[in-house]
């Protein structure tokens, strides 16, 4: 009993330690936003409370944030739209319907492959590709690239929410004389809508958070804050409270997503692994 | 008698299957296949950028024959690339383990609360990691050095200390994926049979025993998995080298992608990027394929034998 | 009105052929069930005919109309599923009327046999619950509802009653016949269940490795078995089958010491075959009589009903239910005593090496 008790308590230590250091750091960090530059620089624990960071990273003349954010949000929302209507009708067509094997074959396997390699590897070839077009720059650009890079992982957890139906729920229907985008609409969306809301979640925090990306293919309009924060942390002259600020604005969807649906983040994380 | 015609629902169907697909598809050539295959003719070529038009000649292999014989700084990333893969999954791979045994043999409190903190390096932006601990590890007014002070050490330059980034570097990582590989050690821990688990309580005579003998074979295919996966992702990185050093100081924390990055962005080297890329992608679809061969011989194995 | 004629059906997975060329016919009103053990192709089967699966080779057709590839929705069949397959979203009610709406049949048709089948099914009142709020005998009948609004030409069941417990099998089983019998559309039925085989249908159909065994009534099936395989399939506990060699010395048979009683005709005159014997078709006694075999008990095993005794002769290993006249001797038995058996003139079969029954009576 005594070492059962002990074992509990080294555990909890071991773990309970860990979940610190992922915390104290960031509070820390975090804590900066409200803190004046003196205090920040001088390391001061305890120090005045203040907003000017917020109000300086957002309503200041220099300060492009509030369009950053905006930018983040236009191109996050629209390439999860896209990302998340193509992702859930080729999933139910590779789960459920008879698809030539090859098809079938070729197109995971290259959303697999594509899933793992290096976004690097690519960039360099989109921005050439857009900017030969005119379009480098733009959020068509930036969206459609964020699409197809998140693509893979929301295809894979799709199917992973498709394949949970029941086979012969869409035998049932299709006996009842559904043909099979009938058989899409009415029973398959109606019941894989728990999903595709994981999905979206995931999927517009993986655009929310990218950086490879969003650095060479938008400009000083299209700018998003993964972007910004990095510039920020560039500059000579660092301005700790306001970078501090913008990140702490940068992680909200992160910390709503935790707060809202933690339980499908590792399913979505895992997916790809387990294929 | 005459076989029944494909009938309209059957059109209807073939159609939906096609339509379903199409987009897909389509995202998926026109902007990842047509990309590899532009830099793989690209790769043959010098571009030249004059007055913001480009000149291209034909160079044949000369890229890649520079990239092979002349380079230096993207071998550096490569060596530097795996070393960190390697060490920072294995630190990740044993702490994640030991953290998801602990918890699921003794229990622990506050499990949801503790879900919550270990998913937030996951989903934060690497951006913002990577900002973090440029921060922590400042020079001057960074936090380590400051608890440092306090116990009365000098102060250690993280990041600038040729020695010393690389390991921070990967520190940094493995503070950035343990939770991970935590947490899905615990969810493969979880879906072990339970009575199996009981059973070997029973048989074992020691909480050692039991783990060497049963559940780190039951294990065995999710830590296979969760570690190809997670070396093959460390190819990925570069949001956090981006921004703690930019590869430096010198080439010390040099990886790949930032080669590739300087190469096509800094130097406007664009055949030579190209060169790179394809490289690179060739040698990382390589350790895929092999990785998944691995992964699948050993499912196999392991259904022989169940 | 809804005959269904199978003509060469044959289905391959890669290149393992699992339903070999077969013909099937089955008639108007009929009730057939599919029975066999599992892998033996009945729910493919079941699953070709509704075009669920896709045919390799060979036709489909129902009162002659081919329908081969037709779409599963418009051959007029309708299918309960093992899982039931209600849609989790809809009501009891939209289940039920899917089918009829997909088709754009009008609203008070559709009302009319909605009221029809909830009243037929004591379903009256649930038709706003979802399948969620029902209990499992409920979700089963409403998967049952969901067929039966149809007025489809053919019902096809897929294990319907597996999923229920002992005792609403049992009843459930009943009240389906009853249906069948009032509605009197041609229903195929397929279950790994020799009971429910054996006490609704008209006709058996068993297959094994997607070759059809023997077709009949289940009492062609139970008392003439075509091969071991059947004699065996059919029955529990199971038929006693044993290896051995047969001797015929004019009317005596003899078959490895034993005495079979009944001459039958065109009975071969020696060599090697199996018998099979049912367990209740042996006449036993305390004492030796006349052509009895003495049987060493090794456990007995009392149901309520029936006893059965666990035993061997010098034959081999033998089960055998005590007849009603033989319960006298249930007390006086138990594991290591002795009775005697003797098997009755009609109750016993010869299979030849190749398993055919070899001995027609």
């Amino acid at each position: 009993m005594t070492l059962r008790l002990g074992s509990r308590i080294l555990a909890n230590t071991v773990v309970w330690g860990y979940a610190l250091v992922i915390l104290g750091p960031t509070l820390w960090v975090l804590s900066n936003a409200f803190k004046f530059k003196i205090d920040i620089i001088t390391g001061a624990t305890i120090s005045p409370f203040t907003w000017i960071n917020f109000h300086e990273l957002l309503f200041s003349r220099q300060s492009d944030f509030l369009t950053n954010l905006l930018n983040s949000a236009v191109i996050g929302i629209a390439s999860t739209a896209i990302v998340i209507v193509v992702a859930t009708m080729a999933a139910f067509t590779l789960t459920c319907l008879n698809v030539r094997p090859w098809v079938r074959w070729a197109l995971l396997g290259w959303a697999l492959l594509f899933h793992m390699l290096p976004t690097l590897t690519f960039v360099g070839s989109w921005y050439l590709m857009f900017s030969s077009v005119g379009l480098h720059g733009t959020y068509f650009a930036v969206i459609m690239t964020h699409a197809v890079h998140n693509l893979p992982m929301a295809l894979f957890l799709m199917m992973s929410f498709v394949g949970a139906l029941p086979r012969e729920l869409i035998q049932a229907a299709r006996m009842d004389g559904c043909s099979y985008g009938q058989v899409f609409w009415r029973i398959a969306f109606p019941l894989v809508r728990g999903g595709m809301i994981a999905a979206t979640a995931l999927t517009f925090i993986f655009s929310w958070s990218d950086f490879a990306i969003s650095l060479t293919l938008t400009s000083r309009d299209t700018m998003t804050v993964p972007v910004a924060i990095a510039t920020f942390a560039q500059e000579y002259d660092i301005r700790y409270g306001e970078m501090a600020a913008g990140t702490l604005l940068s992680i909200v969807p992160a910390l709503l997503l935790i707060l809202l649906g933690q339980n499908f983040i590792v399913r979505g994380l895992l997916a790809g692994a387990v294929k | 008698m005459i076989s029944n015609e494909p009938s309209y629902k059957e059109r209807r169907n073939k159609r939906w299957i096609a339509i379903s697909l199409l987009p897909a598809v389509a995202l998926f050539i026109v902007l990842t296949a047509f990309p590899v295959v532009n830099l793989l003719a690209l790769s043959f070529f010098h571009v030249e950028w004059r007055e913001a038009t480009s000149a291209f000649s034909f160079v044949g292999l000369d890229n890649y024959h520079r990239l092979f014989s002349t380079e230096k700084v993207f071998w550096d990333g490569v060596r530097n690339t795996a070393f960190f893969a390697v060490t920072a999954v294995s630190c990740q791979m044993v702490l994640g383990f030991s953290m998801a045994l602990a918890v699921r043999t003794a229990g622990s409190y506050g499990r949801a609360m503790l879900t919550g903190i270990f998913l937030l390096p996951i989903v934060v932006p690497p951006i913002v990691i990577g900002t973090m601990w440029r921060l922590i590890m400042g020079r001057e007014f960074g936090l380590a050095n400051m608890l440092l002070r306090l116990l009365g050490l000098g102060p250690v330059d993280w990041l600038g200390n040729p020695d010393i980034a690389l390991a921070s570097v990967i520190f940094v990582d493995i503070w950035h994926w343990t939770p991970f590989v935590f947490l899905l050690m615990l969810a493969g821990l979880e879906s072990l049979d339970g009575e199996v688990i009981e059973a070997a309580r029973m048989d074992t005579r020691s909480r050692c025993q039991q783990i060497r003998h049963v559940v780190l074979p039951m294990m065995m295919p999710t830590i296979i998995v969760t570690l190809l996966f997670r070396v093959i992702l460390s190819f990925k990185v570069f949001d956090e080298v981006y921004l703690l050093t930019s590869g430096g100081p010198g080439t010390a924390t040099e990886v790949v992608n930032f080669s590739i990055y300087r190469t096509f962005f800094r130097q406007d080297q664009v055949g030579y990027g190209s060169a790179m890329s394809i490289v690179t992608l060739f040698a990382i679809t390589v350790v895929i394929i092999l990785a998944r061969g691995l992964a699948q011989r050993r499912a196999a194995q392991r259904s022989t034998v169940s | 009105m809804a005959d269904v004629t199978i003509q060469g059906f044959q289905k391959f997975y890669g290149s393992v052929e699992v339903i070999p060329p077969l013909d099937l016919e089955i008639r108007t009103g009929e009730f057939v069930v599919l029975v066999g053990p599992s892998g033996s192709g009945k729910s493919t089967l079941l699953r070709m005919i509704a075009g669920l699966e896709k045919i390799d080779a060979g036709t489909v057709s129902i009162d002659g109309e081919d329908i081969t590839g037709r779409d599963p929705g418009d051959r007029d069949m309708a299918m309960v599923f093992q899982s039931y397959a209600l849609y989790p979203h809809m009501t009891v009610a939209e289940n039920m009327t899917f089918a009829l709406r997909m088709r754009g049949t009008g609203d008070a048709v559709i009302r009319e046999r909605l009221t029809e089948a909830l009243r037929m099914l004591s379903l009256e009142g649930y038709e706003n619950r979802k399948p969620a709020q029902l209990s499992g005998g409920q979700r089963q009948r409403v998967a049952m509802g969901r067929a039966i609004v149809r007025q489809p030409r053919v019902f096809l069941f897929d294990e319907p009653l597996s999923n229920l417990d002992a005792k609403l099998r049992a009843r459930t089983r009943l009240e389906l016949r009853e249906l069948h019998d009032r509605l009197g559309a041609t229903s195929i039925f397929v279950t790994h269940d020799q009971i429910e085989a054996m006490t609704m249908a008209d006709r058996i159909v068993l297959l094994d490795h997607g070759r059809i065994q023997q077709i009949g009534s289940p009492r062609e099936i139970y008392e003439e078995p075509r091969n071991r395989f059947v004699a065996s399939f059919i029955g529990s506990p199971e038929i006693n089958l044993l290896e051995g060699s047969l001797h015929v010395d004019g009317d005596t048979i003899i078959f490895n010491g034993l005495t079979l009683p009944g001459r039958k005709a065109e009975m071969p005159t020696g060599g090697e075959y199996t018998l099979g014997i049912r367990p209740e078709a042996f006449d036993v006694s305390a004492e030796p009589l006349a052509g009895t075999a003495p049987l060493a008990i090794r456990a007995v095993e009392y149901t309520g009903s029936d006893v059965f005794v666990f035993g061997t002769i010098d034959a081999g290993p033998l089960t055998v239910k005590l007849p009603a006249e033989g319960h006298s001797l249930r007390d006086g038995i138990g594991a290591g005593t002795i009775i005697h058996v003797r098997p009755r003139a009609e109750g016993w079969h010869l299979f030849d090496r190749s398993g055919q029954r070899v001995v027609k009576t």
